[in-house]
């Protein structure tokens, strides 16, 4: 876009209306594709059911996870 | 072929009988909580007699109160076992001031779950730092509705006498007995009866306890075996309510929140839920807020549902449950209805996540800080003041 200086100004408006509309179109895209990505791990919610139970193994995991850090410093 | 096919069971019937049986298990175990609250009201009153106040002198101190809930509610993980069990001891002549700081730490000491279940992320710096973000963004709004309404409290009242207001409608003013025939009550006497004769046996300080410990295993046990019937039966709802409410604004998250949360009876059940959905990135801190603050709603149902059937001082005990729900309303509207309070949750929780992301002790820190390191020097302290 090194030639902007050249553009007419109704151009440089043309461009711009195109630009936010683009914005716009690639806005509601990421939206969608976000949406999607939650609705999918919804469908998965009796996985996610499993996996947000509190158990003795998950603190175990943290407390070695811990260990292991310790160690290393 | 045909004739085997016509001896085994279709799998649709046999899955509908075995549905049939766990709801009428379900049925069976709200039963016992109703009648587990009666037990502890029963053996509160016979062991205390008129001496509560005496007996929680200690609870007089507000501070205590609220510290009391928090310890209690992070220790049995669960707060609607800790206020079915306030409701209880109301029941049974706990002054319901008294009460209304324990049912405010009950709502802090429940957030810890949900942050306990984040650990599981650890090993994924990322991942963790969304899902610690996401547990205790529940734990600063919590906190943060006990720093606004426990002054309100202590200085106005206003949350009991709201909370007795709404009681005095299903009461009347004056009259302790419900107009009408009170069924629930009906159908929990012989139970509550019969444990209070066999108590009534022992003396009334031996017997009175052993009721409470009695009560208190009953409600633990029903609390948490509907929890784990309710969480399968109930899936299939949970995930429609979900669905319905995606990308449609944080009255929806909250709703949805409020209505999952019901639907399972447990608000930690449905805030450890939102973990794994929030480190998987797919739902943001924002989407993930106000489904939070819905459970602090929803799980408010189960103290109402204990309060419907305690003998005792049955008007008091429905007044500290209606002062839980309108509490966790409130504390909704306020801070969420109010754009600057509305964020700080958000903020804390992100501050804090990126600093446990950073250094994983400091997540154990703030999980033994928070829940029992404080709560146990400020008991101490108020103890000895």
């Amino acid at each position: 876009m090194s030639n902007l200086q050249v553009l007419t100004t109704e151009r440089l408006n043309k461009l711009i209306n195109e630009t936010q509309v683009t914005l716009i179109e690639l806005k509601a895209e990421v939206e969608r594709r976000e949406l999607l990505k939650q609705e999918h791990e919804i469908n998965d919610l009796d996985h996610h059911m499993m996996s947000a139970e509190l158990n003795l193994t998950g603190i175990k995991n943290f407390i070695s996870y811990l260990l292991e850090q310790s160690r290393k410093k | 072929m045909e004739n085997v096919q016509a001896v085994l069971p279709n799998k649709g019937e046999s899955e509908n009988s075995n549905n049939y049986m766990q709801w009428i298990t379900v049925a069976f175990l709200v039963y016992l909580l109703i009648c587990a609250v009666g037990i502890i009201g029963s053996g509160f009153k016979m062991s205390v007699g008129a001496h509560a106040k005496e007996l929680f002198a200690f609870a007089s101190n507000p501070f205590a109160g609220l510290v009391v809930g928090i310890v209690a509610t992070a220790l049995i993980q669960s707060s609607s076992t800790v206020t079915s069990i306030i409701v209880g001891l109301v029941a049974g002549g706990l002054p319901v001031e008294l009460a209304v700081p324990m049912v405010m730490g009950a709502n802090v000491g429940t957030s810890i779950t949900n942050t306990i279940v984040s650990l599981g992320h650890v090993r994924a710096k990322e991942e963790f730092k969304r899902a610690f973000s996401a547990a205790t963004v529940h734990d600063f709004f919590n906190l943060l509705s006990v720093v606004i309404f426990l002054p309100l409290e202590i200085a106005f009242g206003f949350l009991e006498q709201i909370g007795g207001w709404l009681a005095s409608l299903f009461y009347g003013a004056g009259d302790t007995s419900i107009k009408g025939f009170n069924f629930v009550k009906a159908a929990t006497a012989p139970v509550v009866d019969s444990f209070k004769s066999v108590g009534s046996s022992l003396g009334d300080q031996v017997g009175g306890v052993s009721l409470i410990i009695v009560g208190i295993l009953l409600i633990f046990v029903a609390i948490t075996l509907v929890g784990k019937l309710l969480k399968k039966l109930m899936v299939g709802k949970a995930k429609g309510i979900m669905h319905t409410a995606i990308g449609r604004g944080p009255i929806s998250g909250i709703t949805s929140g409020t209505l999952v949360t019901i639907l399972v009876q447990s608000s930690s059940t449905t805030t450890s839920l939102m973990i794994p959905l929030a480190g998987s990135g797919a739902f943001k801190l924002k989407d993930i807020y106000p489904f939070t603050l819905g459970a602090n709603i929803g799980t408010c149902v189960t103290a109402v549902l204990a309060a419907t059937a305690v003998t005792g001082n049955a008007q008091a005990a429905l007044q500290i449950a209606f002062i839980h729900l309108v509490y966790n309303i409130l504390g909704v509207l306020v801070i969420y209805g109010i754009p600057a309070l509305r964020n700080l949750p958000v903020k804390a929780a992100e501050a804090l996540g990126q600093t446990a992301a950073e250094n994983k002790f400091a997540a154990l820190g703030y999980i033994l800080g928070v829940f029992f390191v404080i709560p146990a020097v400020c008991l101490t302290v108020t103890s000895i003041v």
